[in-house]
């Protein structure tokens, strides 16, 4: 035989149809080809075998009816299925019980899991985290040892200026004792900040309001949207006044979503670094101060890069306070997790603890899955031995 | 599986009724080639096969594969007889519309 149906239909037709269904489907359709071909000729003939072939693709003719696939939903999946739900219904309170226990222990689980995750990302949600570190001091006396988290108000620019591989640094102050007034009202808890135009460039917060230089220039203060709802309610915050301490009167410049739960700065207000005379000096151990790598660029290139006026500076420190230092710097994510440092305001946790907590978590969930199988071995076991196995 | 009801569609009582009538000769390329022949209509072959599926699921029809073939290759064709439910049906079928003319006054079944 020298003419056949054209054969990459037949190919497609042998891939997708169901093996079970395939012969008596081939079967007819080639049936029907050999007879067009005697009275149709070889082109009509091509054609509708191709539409055929077509029409034959169906799921019905697709579907491996009785084949067991793992995970899918064949006939095994909705046998088991409904064997699990008669039984179920047979020993309602084991099954009540042994569903509860686990459910309630997936429950937890997940909930500490997500209390975990939250945990390990901290400061992540800023989109330069691996690239942003904060320059902390460890000052060694003579008879001890002490971490800061500050550093002196220049070191910011001055590293910038000397070290090619940073890109942008900011620093801000932690204002004590904040009183803000908006007409007769006075507000005297929220975490305020006082930061420069570069800290909202750095770092990744949404704005609802304004734009990552509304802090450029003095007299101005950033709020985020709870702090802004409690000061002014429904009305529009932009270019409202606040009056802040004694002698300010600062300008809402813009509005940020409030500070996601894992970022290791929490604060309510962001007032712009212009606004207060500040010592600029390097014997002013009061700022937090940060840096930001370019692409690419590691701090140990920065390490070894520092700049000689550190030296003039460890000078001045020998002098006045006979003790030597040395720049510390943290990488943002790590900050969280990092020992205790003096005059710091970030959000810390002892990793062990939470190690101990993802022990537990795994403990927790490995009783509830241990005490789920118990049960329904032990019914099973019942089971067998009502039926004689 | 499930089926939607255990009434009978047109196509399915075409099939049903063309599968009977071609005794042990009933499979896919002939029980279309006879509809065709006795309604004129376009029928596709895989039209056919779907409904002849649908009709054995239902339990109207029984298949059994025949023995090989010299033709298509040597493929076994697949043969549909008719079952008692399927015989009951079919005649409940018929029944059911004499009854629905029945009812109808002065009408007539002869082309006018």
């Amino acid at each position: 035989m020298s003419v056949h149906p054209p054969s990459w239909p037949d190919r497609f037709l042998a891939w997708y149809c169901n093996p079970e269904l395939l012969e008596e489907i081939q079967g007819d359709a080639h049936e029907l080809y050999f007879e067009r071909l005697k009275h149709e000729g070889k082109r009509s003939a091509d054609l509708k075998y191709v539409w055929d072939v077509l029409r034959f693709f169906r799921w019905s003719n697709i579907k491996r009816e009785n084949e067991y696939l793992p995970g899918s939903l064949g006939a095994h999946w909705g046998l088991n299925f409904k064997m699990s739900v008669r039984n179920a219904g047979k020993n309602k309170l084991i099954f009540g019980v042994k569903t509860l226990g686990l459910s309630i222990c997936l429950a937890f689980s997940i909930l500490l899991a997500a209390f975990i995750v939250n945990e390990l990302t901290f400061d992540q949600f800023n989109s330069n985290y691996d690239r942003i570190y904060r320059v902390a001091l460890k000052i060694n006396f003579k008879d001890h040892v002490t971490n800061y988290a500050v550093s002196p108000l220049p070191i910011g620019e001055a590293l910038k200026e000397d070290i090619p591989e940073i890109q942008n640094y900011f620093r801000f102050m932690y204002e004590d004792k904040p009183i803000f007034r908006i007409d007769e009202n006075v507000f005297y808890e929220e975490a305020t900040l006082a930061a420069d135009s570069n800290f909202l460039k750095v770092l990744t917060f949404d704005f609802i309001k304004g734009d990552p230089y509304s802090l450029n220039g003095p007299d101005k203060i950033v709020l985020t949207e709870t702090l802004a709802a409690k000061f002014f309610g429904d009305e529009d915050p932009l270019g409202k006044s606040v009056e802040f301490g004694q002698s300010f009167l600062l300008e809402v410049t813009g509005v940020i979503k409030d500070v996601p739960a894992n970022s290791h700065l929490q604060f309510d207000a962001l007032i712009s670094w212009e606004t207060f005379e500040r010592d600029d000096a390097w014997g002013n151990l009061n700022a937090y101060n940060y840096i930001l790598l370019k692409p690419g660029a590691t701090i140990e290139e920065v390490k070894k890069k520092m700049p000689s006026v550190m030296e003039a500076y460890n000078e001045m420190i020998l002098r006045d306070y006979d003790a030597t230092f040395e720049t510390i710097f943290q990488k943002i994510t790590d900050i969280h997790f990092s020992e205790y440092q003096d005059e710091d305001i970030a959000q810390k946790r002892n990793k062990s603890h939470l190690f101990i907590l993802i022990a537990v978590v795994v403990l927790f969930l490995m009783t509830g899955v241990i005490n789920y199988l118990n049960l329904t071995l032990a019914e099973l076991t019942a089971n067998s031995k009502k039926l004689e196995f | 599986m499930t089926t939607k009801g255990n009434y009978l569609g047109e196509f399915e009582e075409l099939v049903l009724l063309s599968a009977t009538s071609l005794t042990d000769q009933a499979y896919g390329v002939s029980i279309m080639q006879d509809i065709i022949k006795e309604t004129g209509r376009n029928v596709n072959i895989s039209a056919v096969h779907e409904v002849l599926k649908r009709l054995e699921r239902k339990g109207y029809l029984k298949s059994k594969m025949g023995g090989a073939t010299q033709e298509r290759g040597g493929r076994r064709k697949r043969y549909f007889i008719l079952t008692a439910s399927g015989k009951k049906t079919l005649e409940e079928a018929m029944k059911l519309k004499i009854q629905l003319y029945k009812r109808v006054p002065n009408f007539s079944l002869k082309p006018i």
